[in-house]
């Protein structure tokens, strides 16, 4: 199991800060999900830590290592990204996309065994009709079962996931969240994940992390987190915040105007 | 259970599709320059061409006639084999701009080259000046100015991290300028000069001789040696940058060493052959819609279509108003246009392939 550390970063786009000095580290197996408003911060943060982004300040550590010192395949071999929005330019099938996962893994072209093993994956995921699809004409959810499909592959021990149920109906928001706990706890992986929906995020997150402004201004458990004072300070939002299986339950009723 | 097939016994046979249409490719191109060796404004019998051929591989076999080896040997193969290195490369090239601006619509002049390439061979033809001397007067000066716009394109891209869409806009506003530069010198030009110019730049594979081959035939090896061995991380490109540089490719490198390398074949070919339209934006589309965008097969498949397809218009570019001879710059697109019209009406309900 690799850890992954992030010590104080920041990030800005020109002229427009974003990251003020994060700081983390994922527990092997766990499910983080970054909750905040749009513009806080949580895409970018998840980009920061696989360098998809180079942050200005601050170090992140894959392991004891640190990742600006790394090479890219090396960083893929631990780490996965699910983007919010996958689009293939030019039409490939699921299998094309679930084999492309083994990239990090070979210098050259990839072999039987990594046909073989994308079979598998594609059979424990269910996903076997879908393989000779087009991925471009899949509806959103068996996308995101896809890349999941491809970060296993990719034989990824942290999956870095961009509101992979942004899009979703109910139905397909369930299922993917209920893929990436099958995973984190079968295979001992950590998932990390931002997302709209703090209902998904306090019925599936081990620990939540709540983005203000680019810092942190909570972290710990959903109950911990996602209290109604949290939330009216994060989001400028009034809620009710109820009980449902022990977790919080947050019901909006109307924005805060300042 | 019977009749099940696993998605990797799917995939197989998905894979070994492509590799049929890519031998099937192969066979095309031997019929097609079969055939066009036996073509041409001089006629001779089907057997007497074939001797020369023969002659060739076992000195000695047959006796042939001076005008025929002459016509056989230093005419109409140099003229095949130029169209076939050509088509190859310059689809070759055109799969992969395509696949690394992720834009259907790019081609191997898509960074300025040819309006560059344009550019050179106005200042050689029309004012006599040019970076190179000799024998190389015109075809050099159109190489090396074939190629400045795309280096202005690398430069910025390496100080502004550019993306694909500003690369794009980047080459379609040098063409601008260097066919401007072109027209003006045009503008105070003669018209005997203004009349070799534009048949330049016509594109024409009749041009060449069996020492312009070898540095075109080592260009092309090497560079579609280089772009193959390149082509998974092509593949992992069509997801977008993001998804590529997390799966640890090294996207801005990889996008101008694919270029540059493109870019380079492209150059090496018009400068032989003049503008040939069409073949670099087409052949790799048709390809697609044959095997699918799996670069690994993509690539080398789009060359050898685009050899065996500029070939056939090299064909019927002589026979359509025998004994005289039209440049197959003229062809490709007069026939290929219409016919890249059809396919694509045909697709409806589509975007891409």
């Amino acid at each position: 199991m690799v850890t992954l550390r992030i010590k104080d970063i920041g990030f800005s786009y020109p002229g427009v800060p974003v990251l003020k000095g994060v700081s983390l580290e994922i527990i092997p197996g766990e499910i983080l999900a970054i909750v905040g408003k749009n513009g806080a911060g949580k895409s970018t943060l998840i980009k920061c830590m696989n360098r998809i982004l180079e942050p200005d300040r601050g170090k992140v550590f894959l392991g004891e290592r640190q990742l600006k010192t790394m090479k890219g395949k090396d960083i893929a071999k631990s780490m996965a990204y699910l983007s919010q929005k996958a689009s293939y330019i030019f039409p490939v099938t699921v299998f094309d996309v679930v084999l492309s996962g083994r990239y990090p893994h070979r210098a050259w072209n990839s072999d039987r065994k990594d046909e073989a093993r994308v079979g598998e994956v594609l059979k424990m995921l269910e996903l076997e009709d879908l393989a000779m699809r087009y991925f471009n004409e899949l509806s959103g959810g068996q996308q995101q079962q896809v890349l999941i499909a491809r970060a296993i592959v990719q034989e990824a021990s942290i999956f870095l996931l961009d509101e992979p149920t942004s899009d979703l109906d109910i139905k397909h928001q369930l299922e993917v969240m209920e893929t990436v706990r099958r995973i984190t706890r079968n295979r001992k992986v950590s998932a990390i994940i931002t997302i709209h929906d703090l209902n998904l995020a306090s019925r599936y997150a081990d620990r939540i992390i709540m983005l203000k402004n680019g810092l942190i201004f909570a972290a710990g458990s959903a109950a911990s987190v996602l209290t109604g004072e949290n939330i009216s300070e994060a989001y400028d939002v009034q809620v009710v915040v109820n009980q449902i299986d022990g977790k919080p339950h947050i019901i909006p009723l109307r924005p805060i105007r300042k | 259970m019977s009749g099940y097939i696993s998605p990797k016994g799917k995939y197989k046979k998905f894979i070994n599709k492509k590799i049929s249409v890519i031998f099937f490719f192969l066979f095309l191109m031997f019929i097609l320059s079969g055939l066009a060796v036996t073509i041409g404004p001089m006629k001779f019998l089907f057997h007497d061409v074939y001797k020369v051929i023969f002659n060739h591989f076992f000195p000695g076999c047959f006796s042939v006639s001076e005008i025929l080896e002459a016509v056989i040997w230093k005419i109409r193969v140099p003229r095949i084999l130029t169209a076939l290195l050509a088509g190859f490369g310059l689809a070759l090239a055109g799969a992969e701009m395509q696949a690394i601006l992720r834009n259907p619509l790019a081609s191997p002049f898509t960074l300025g080259i040819s309006a560059g390439a344009g550019f050179g061979a106005s200042l050689a033809i029309l004012m006599g000046i040019s970076f190179v001397g000799g024998k190389y007067f015109l075809i050099g000066n159109a190489f090396i100015f074939s190629l400045i716009p795309a280096f202005i394109i690398f430069f910025l891209s390496r100080i502004r991290r550019v993306g694909p869409g500003a690369m794009i806009l980047a080459g379609i506003s040098l063409a601008y300028v260097f066919s401007a530069g072109a027209t003006l010198i045009s503008y105070f030009s003669q018209a005997e000069d203004l009349k070799v110019l534009s048949l330049w730049m016509m594109g024409n594979v009749g041009k060449t001789t069996w020492s312009d081959l070898g540095p075109l035939a080592i260009v092309l090896a090497l560079g579609s040696f280089l772009l193959i061995w390149k082509s998974r991380a092509l593949n992992v490109m069509n997801a977008g940058d993001e998804t590529a540089k997390s799966l640890g490719v090294n996207v801005e490198r990889t996008r101008i060493f694919i270029m540059a390398i493109s870019s380079f074949i492209t150059a090496s070919v018009i400068c032989f052959t003049g503008m040939i339209g069409f073949v670099g934006l087409v052949a790799p589309h048709i390809t697609r819609m044959l095997i699918g965008a799996d670069n690994r097969f993509l690539v080398p498949a789009s060359g050898l279509f685009g050899a065996a397809f500029l070939l056939g218009a090299d064909i019927i570019s002589m026979k359509i108003i025998a004994p005289s001879v039209l440049p197959v710059g003229i062809i490709t697109a007069l026939l290929g246009g219409p016919l890249f019209f059809l396919l694509i009406v045909k697709r409806r309900g589509k975007d891409y392939w």
